[in-house]
């Protein structure tokens, strides 16, 4: 099956490559800022405030005379945890459930789950986001949750409709057959062949993280300051425009690049999966 | 089709009900009550207590409820805490800027997602197609909120065609009202133009594989006339039905863009009412866009039992 993936992959389509080399750079992005930025995110010199482009600093800097490309650095870092945290948050709470549903199909556990999912779906993503981090307060924490609790109910759709897919197959009838008891089933014979659908989700999901952290911070309701996140220093920016509009323009490119190349990836994957679909699509 | 209308009803009233328990008890968890919030630390304790009474908050829990969902059956959304002023009165207000604005942005997106989706269904596997859904991806990607700056930057600040923000009112004027939406619209359209986009291209291409779209064209219809007569109509009913869901997260949408213009809408009240703690107000404000939500998604849901009677079977 992996081999299998693997070779689709390789001789797969544009769009898995472009997303691909994308989400790299900023993954590489990300790991750079943890070691090594131009200047420390957070650092004020009041004295260079509100600068051009320079040797200096090559993006400028704010009005607190932080240099905006280390802060758009360790942006990327704080998008990227938002982002795996709350695929982390939903893959633990939605794996499970979705295999149980999957497993009590149509039972009173499939019932409550799915009526479960239809009330998160029901309160739009970022108003439920805007809620939870409305009591709780702003914070990275808070917006993980958030996104994070969205999460579990899409992963737990996904999980519960592959493995069901996968369940109507011989060999996992045969599985079932010969008595295994069902947690081994699910592990060894459902979870290896559901997880490419799986990762597809995740990387769409991973897109809508840094969406939602972007919009939430750009609220006053995400990352506290001086935490770096590209949401806020579009907030920052907003009552800058006249002054300074590059302030306004780098950390949106940044949100664009790297949601860009997951959803390009997600795409990708997804078609490499399932070729029937590649003919339906464009890019 | 009765039984099936009484089932999902039957649904709709559950799942309005489960969400408003929900909502309160989401609320209910904050630390201190409403009346600590809104007197701070240092009150004194008798103080808390006439205040705490005022507002009927030592009464159980599972009462105040009970008030909060009776007075909504008859219209009372109550008081606003901060401004001591009918909650209605101000959502009326609000939504006489939030639904112009989401209409306008409902339009644009559709007046940009057919056409768009149309040709890179017709052009499938071509160069127009892949410009098209490539714009699309890019559509997707952007943030409503930035889009929304850049079209301030744009317009506003380097031109000076469109004013950065605000809201004259629509008695005082209607046409400078009208373009004051215009900017904010386009901000908000801009992503539901590249989903529908992509829906009404996977639909056509749905429909144009049908075996009736071939017999059409080897009758000698010409491209047009089996694209306009027979396929868009069919296409249709899957894009209708989505784009009904769509509209519903462009109402959500319009939170975030309503602070970028400063509209004085739905979106912006929710926030005000967050950031100064007028609980009352973010509760009633919640319930109604997810309530919303729900009626909208059951709208859709009736719909579809109307147009493709299949669907009723299995509710």
């Amino acid at each position: 099956m992996r081999l299998l993936l693997v070779r689709k992959i390789r001789g797969s389509l544009p769009q898995i490559w472009i997303g691909g080399i994308l989400t790299g750079a900023v993954l590489v992005a990300a790991l750079l800022a943890s070691v090594w930025t131009p200047y420390p995110p957070d650092q004020q010199v009041i004295m260079e405030r509100l600068q051009g482009p320079s040797m200096a600093h090559w993006l400028g800097t704010d009005l607190y005379g932080r240099d905006i490309l280390s802060r758009i650095l360790g942006g990327a870092q704080t998008a990227l945890w938002v982002g795996l945290a709350a695929i982390g948050v939903g893959l633990a709470g939605g794996l499970p459930l979705g295999l149980s549903a999957a497993m009590n199909r149509n039972g009173l556990i499939d019932t409550a789950i799915a009526r479960g999912a239809d009330l998160i779906f029901a309160f739009p993503a970022l108003l439920s986001a805007v809620l939870i981090a409305a009591i709780h307060g702003p914070g990275m924490v808070n917006v993980i949750v958030a996104v994070g609790i969205f999460n579990i109910a899409v992963f737990a759709r996904v999980v519960r409709g592959a493995a069901l897919s996968i369940m109507a197959r011989p060999f996992l009838q045969a599985a079932i057959a010969i008595g295994r008891p069902w947690p081994s089933v699910a592990v060894v014979h459902l979870l290896p062949n559901i997880a490419g659908v799986v990762a597809v989700q995740a990387t769409v999901q991973f897109a809508a993280a840094i969406l939602a952290e972007a919009a939430l911070s750009y609220l006053g309701l995400g990352i506290k300051p001086p935490d770096p996140s590209w949401g806020k220093m579009l907030a920052d920016a907003q009552t800058l425009l006249y002054l300074s509009p590059l302030q306004a323009i780098v950390p949106g490119l940044a949100i664009v690049w790297t949601v860009l190349g997951l959803n390009l990836l997600g795409d990708g994957l997804r078609d490499a999966l399932d070729p029937k679909l590649r003919s339906l699509r464009a890019i | 089709m009765a039984g099936f209308l009484s089932r999902r009803l039957i649904t709709l009233l559950l799942t309005l009900l489960v969400a408003s328990l929900v909502v309160f008890w989401v609320l209910e968890l904050l630390p201190g009550d409403v009346a600590q919030l809104l007197l701070g630390t240092e009150v004194q304790p008798d103080t808390l207590a006439a205040i705490r009474a005022q507002l009927g908050l030592d009464r159980p829990a599972m009462l105040r409820y009970a008030d909060w969902i009776g007075g909504l059956m008859i219209g009372d959304l109550g008081d606003s805490l901060v401004y001591g002023i009918p909650i209605w009165q101000m959502v009326r207000d609000r939504l006489a800027v939030s639904l112009p604005l989401a209409i306008m942005a409902f339009t644009f997106a559709t007046a940009i997602a057919l056409p768009f989706g149309m040709a890179a269904a017709v052009r499938r596997g071509r160069l127009l197609d892949v410009i098209l859904m490539g714009l699309a991806q890019i559509g997707l990607a952007i943030p409503n909120f930035w889009f929304g700056l850049m079209l301030i930057l744009a317009f506003a600040v380097l031109n000076n065609w469109f004013d950065a923000g605000g809201f004259p009112g629509w008695q005082e004027d209607p046409v400078g009202s009208l373009k004051a939406l215009f900017l904010p619209a386009l901000a908000l359209g801009l992503s539901e133009a590249a989903i529908l986009s992509r829906m009404v291209r996977a639909a056509m291409l749905e429909t144009l594989g049908e075996d009736y779209v071939r017999t059409a064209r080897a009758k000698g219809l010409s491209v047009s006339r089996v694209l306009f007569g027979h396929t868009l109509g069919n296409a249709m009913i899957p894009i209708a039905t989505l784009m009904g869901l769509q509209f519903a997260f462009l109402v959500a949408g319009s939170v975030i863009v309503e602070n970028v213009f400063y509209l004085p809408g739905i979106g912006q009240l929710l926030l005000k009412a967050i950031f100064e703690r007028d609980l009352i107000l973010v509760r009633d404000l919640v319930l109604m866009l997810s309530g919303f939500v729900i009626v909208l998604s059951f709208c859709v849901d009736i719909a579809y039992g109307f147009i493709d009677p299949r669907l009723r079977g299995n509710a």
